[in-house]
């Protein structure tokens, strides 16, 4: 099936902010196995089509399909659900909780993601044992292991993220949506943050869609590139052939984003 | 450890706040007791809502919803006082659950203006359905609680109901915030947008505890309309939301029992200077603005970090 | 009786202005949700009140007067009572509470409960063939129009103006250009709690006076400026003209309590649509 039918399907999607066009008839296919980069000048709309895509957003028109089934105006919490998930800049959002036990909170909530999932008590039990035990496998993915049991209030910046990564994935997604994961790291933590995503794609095979202003990271890790501009679609295809683009050259690199 | 003894500590308190007044035997005590306990149920139905991080104006409202119909079914369709009571907390539930999805949209000042006009709508209907709600009259010849056939007609019977009343609520509330309720609540609260992002609706829960808190008001207005056997609009209104709020921020809304130590504290000021009723308004405000200035970090900088208010739309 | 409804819904409309005006300008500025602005409102009333049947001054002097009064106590609440609280949305919300309580209970120590009125100093009509306007809500309409349209001047033809639009958009770049927040702020509270003052002392006459007036002005100051957009000044214009058209229609053919409900679902169906409000900012 993931032959034929790609993971996402976006199109003709549309969204506007008042008289700010964010996000202006985009259209793309993602193809299951892959690492895409969504790359873009301050303001192009990325984190516009992440909203979009997660549900926090509604768009004005066109149509978004997970895995052939059509996902848009569905909510946020539905869509996690069915299997996208996406990191946040800070995870460390429950007071005087261990790593662990975020990753442990983050692999069940889905199971209660509901009210009257509460009701449904004998297989929550079973709902929380799994994800204690993706826990405990998630802190070796993640390298996380020595730092199991602080508070994830007290971690530095850099872990901050990788705990965040860490908790998608433990609500067993099949799409990441990363918005500049690695933001704000230095670069021994950059690097680390781009094996982990590399891991992602190919020990787990969850594919990646990744917004990253860091471009030397993206043409590295990517199998894909869109470039955005002013909400449009400018370039895509292959880091190579968007390196080279015309289109993507003036508009991106004549910014002061050069690598 | 902690936790076991501020739970052993709240039994004890609420232990005393009943045997006390009984004790005592007089009945203006247990007059206050009774009060006491009615408002520290209505500031837990708001204690509830600040619990996700929203201040809700409506809940005097709901609590008169209750008050409304528990008063009418009992006097006029007969049923008896037990049903009455549960309807009482069912009927707002069920408008809040209605409502809820429309205001719970919004978040922060924007749901507190919203729930504060629907709150001056529930009282304006009161008010303007003459027929059924006798308008400013109000209704009177409410009768009186009566459980399993015993009438409970002396202030220390109806005492003992509204302390079992405020304990069942308490006990509820505690044990459905230690469960898993209370971790969805906990991040709803801090972060939601991480939270929907992990699977959770986070505005059906918004709209759960908004029904919970609607059920809880009703209950305290139900009590309130069959202890003083009458009720008219304006004891639903803005301020007695208002001080229910005040109750929670003197009490420490951080804490469950905040808002009965809060009721505690402050509902039997007004009973007690009855003649310096005016001088009293104004103290009771500076006393707020002072514990506000002096106590940043106190009282209210407890709760404060609960409260999310950045973001507006 | 459509012209007569009109000069209501002018009335109606230019009230709900001058309500709408100030509080929305509070909120605009400092984020404060401010819960005193009915009271403000009263201590316009009541300074009339004073004013005219206490001191046997002449209304229409006592109307700028109680209005600076208003302002007056407006300035000194935001130096001494919210300046803390600034950034601080539900802190500045509950001492607002606590500051209306204080300012009710002042009047009730004051004036006790009762209902006190003023009278009527513009009485007859106006008419035109059949048509009969009275003259004390023509004055009220027309005064509150001169009110707004001196307001507007001010925030958009005034150095005072561009600064508290400037204070309004980025607090921080303000000062940097050289406006002190802690003048500007003050200041704006007051001019604020002067249109709540005035739009106090013009109705006194209409309504009576007492110590509960203020929530029915808070009620309308909110529904027009969640219509608005909080903290949209135009926004306010143009819900206050809607709402205060609507009010007066539905006031004239049904009942006063069926306007307000009316309006309040329409500003609950604006939300679902948009809810940052019609002008508010997205
Ligand atoms: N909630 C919003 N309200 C109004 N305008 C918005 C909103 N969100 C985004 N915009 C506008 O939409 C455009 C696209 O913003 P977006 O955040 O998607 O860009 P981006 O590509 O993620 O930029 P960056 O690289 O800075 O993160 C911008 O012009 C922005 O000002
Ligand atoms: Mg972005």
């Amino acid at each position: 099936m993931s032959n034929t039918v790609p993971r996402l399907s976006v199109r003709d999607l549309r969204r506007a902010f008042g008289g700010i066009i964010a996000v202006n008839n985009v259209s793309f296919d993602l193809a299951a196995d892959h690492i895409t980069g969504l790359i873009g000048p301050n303001g192009a709309g990325k984190t516009t089509v992440f909203n979009l895509l997660a549900g926090s957003l509604a768009p004005n028109s066109g149509t978004i399909a997970f895995e052939g089934k059509p996902i848009n105006g569905l909510n946020a919490s539905t869509i996690a659900r069915r299997g996208i998930a996406r990191c946040f800049q800070s995870a460390a959002v429950f007071r005087n909780i261990t790593v662990r036990d975020h990753i442990v909170r983050a692999g069940y909530l889905k199971a209660i993601g509901r009210p009257l999932d509460l009701l449904k008590r004998r297989s929550l039990a079973g709902y929380k044992k799994a994800a204690r035990d993706r826990a405990e496998e998630l802190l070796d993915f993640l390298e996380l292991r020595h730092a199991a049991d602080r508070d994830a209030a007290t971690l530095a910046y850099g872990h901050q993220k990788i705990l965040g990564v860490g908790m998608a994935l433990a609500t067993q997604p099949r799409l990441l949506l990363a918005d500049e994961p690695a933001a704000g790291l230095n670069p021994v933590e950059t690097t680390e943050m781009t094996e982990l995503l590399r891991r992602i794609r190919y020990d787990r095979g969850i594919d990646v869609l990744l917004v990253e202003h860091d471009l030397r990271l993206v043409m590295k890790l990517c199998d894909r590139i869109i470039a955005l501009n002013a909400g449009t679609i400018i370039a895509d295809g292959p880091p190579n052939i968007v390196r080279n683009d015309e289109a993507f050259i003036t508009a991106y690199l004549g910014a002061d984003h050069a690598p | 450890m902690i936790r076991r003894w501020s739970f052993v500590l709240s039994v004890a308190t609420l232990l005393a706040y009943l045997l006390i007044p009984l004790l005592i035997n007089q009945i203006f005590y247990t007059h206050l007791a009774i009060l006491i306990g009615i408002h520290a149920i209505l500031a837990v139905s708001v204690y509830l809502m600040l619990k996700i991080g929203q201040l809700s104006l409506a809940q005097a409202g709901f609590m008169g919803i209750g008050a409304y119909a528990s008063a009418l079914l009992t006097r006029d369709v007969g049923i008896p006082f037990e049903a009455a009571l549960l309807l009482a907390g069912v009927i707002p539930a069920l408008i809040a659950g209605a409502v809820g999805p429309l205001l719970m949209r919004t978040k922060g000042v924007h749901f507190v203006l919203l729930t504060f006009a629907f709150g001056e709508v529930i009282v304006l209907t009161f008010v303007e359905w003459t027929s059924l709600f006798g308008g400013n009259n109000g209704i009177s010849a409410i009768p009186p609680a009566s459980i399993l056939g015993l009438q409970l007609i002396a202030p220390s019977s109806f005492l003992i109901l509204t302390v079992i009343m405020l304990s069942i609520i308490l006990l509820c509330c505690h044990v459905a915030f230690a469960g898993d309720l209370g971790v969805v609540v906990e991040g709803l609260e801090r972060n939601e947008p991480l939270q929907s992002s992990l699977g959770v609706n986070a505005l059906a829960y918004r709209c759960l505890i908004f029904s919970g808190s609607a059920f809880i008001a009703g209950l305290s207005g139900s009590l309130y309309a069959h202890y003083l056997s009458f009720i008219s609009p304006e004891a639903f209104g803005f301020w007695t939301t208002v001080n229910a709020l005040i109750l929670n921020v003197i009490g420490g809304a951080q804490f469950l029992m905040g808002p009965f130590l809060g009721a505690l504290l402050l509902a039997p000021l007004p009973e007690i200077f009855r003649e310096w009723v005016h001088y009293q308004r104004v103290l009771y405000g500076v006393a707020l603005l002072l514990l506000m200035r002096g106590l940043p970090q106190g009282f209210l900088g407890l709760i404060l970090p609960r409260l999310r208010w950045g973001n507006n739309r | 009786m459509l012209v007569q409804t009109l000069v209501i819904a002018a009335t109606s409309s230019a009230y709900m202005m001058l309500l709408a005006l100030g509080f929305t300008l509070i909120f605009g500025l400092m984020r404060i949700v401010n819960f005193a602005h009915g009271e403000f409102v009263m201590l316009g009333a009541y300074a009339v009140y004073v004013l005219t049947v206490v001191c046997g001054l002449n209304y229409f002097v006592a109307i700028p007067v109680a209005g600076l009064f208003a302002g007056l106590c407006g300035v000194v609440a935001e130096r001494l009572i919210f300046r803390p609280f600034l950034g601080d949305e539900l802190g500045a919300m509950i001492t607002s509470l606590a500051l209306a309580i204080i300012l009710q209970g002042a009047v009730m120590i004051i004036f006790t409960v009762d209902q006190l009125s003023v009278p009527r100093p513009i009485s007859g009509v106006l008419h035109f063939g059949s048509i009969y306007l009275p003259n004390d809500q023509l004055f009220v309409a027309g005064s509150s129009f001169l009110v707004v349209i001196a307001f507007h001047f001010l925030v958009h033809h005034t150095r005072l103006g561009l600064a508290l639009r400037a204070v309004a958009q980025d607090t921080e770049i303000a000062r940097a250009y050289g406006m002190a927040p802690s003048v500007i702020l003050p200041l704006a509270f007051g001019i604020g709690c002067i249109l709540a003052g005035l739009a106090g002392a013009l109705t006194v006459p209409l309504y009576a006076v007492n110590p509960f007036m203020g929530e029915a002005a808070l009620l309308k100051a909110f529904i027009v400026v969640v219509l608005g957009g909080l903290g949209s000044l135009p926004g306010a214009m143009i819900a206050a003209v809607v709402l205060g058209t609507t009010d007066a229609v539905i006031s004239v053919w049904f009942s006063a309590t069926m306007a307000t409900l009316v309006s309040f679902v329409l500003v609950v169906i604006i939300l679902i649509v948009k809810p940052s409000g019609l002008w508010g900012r997205a």
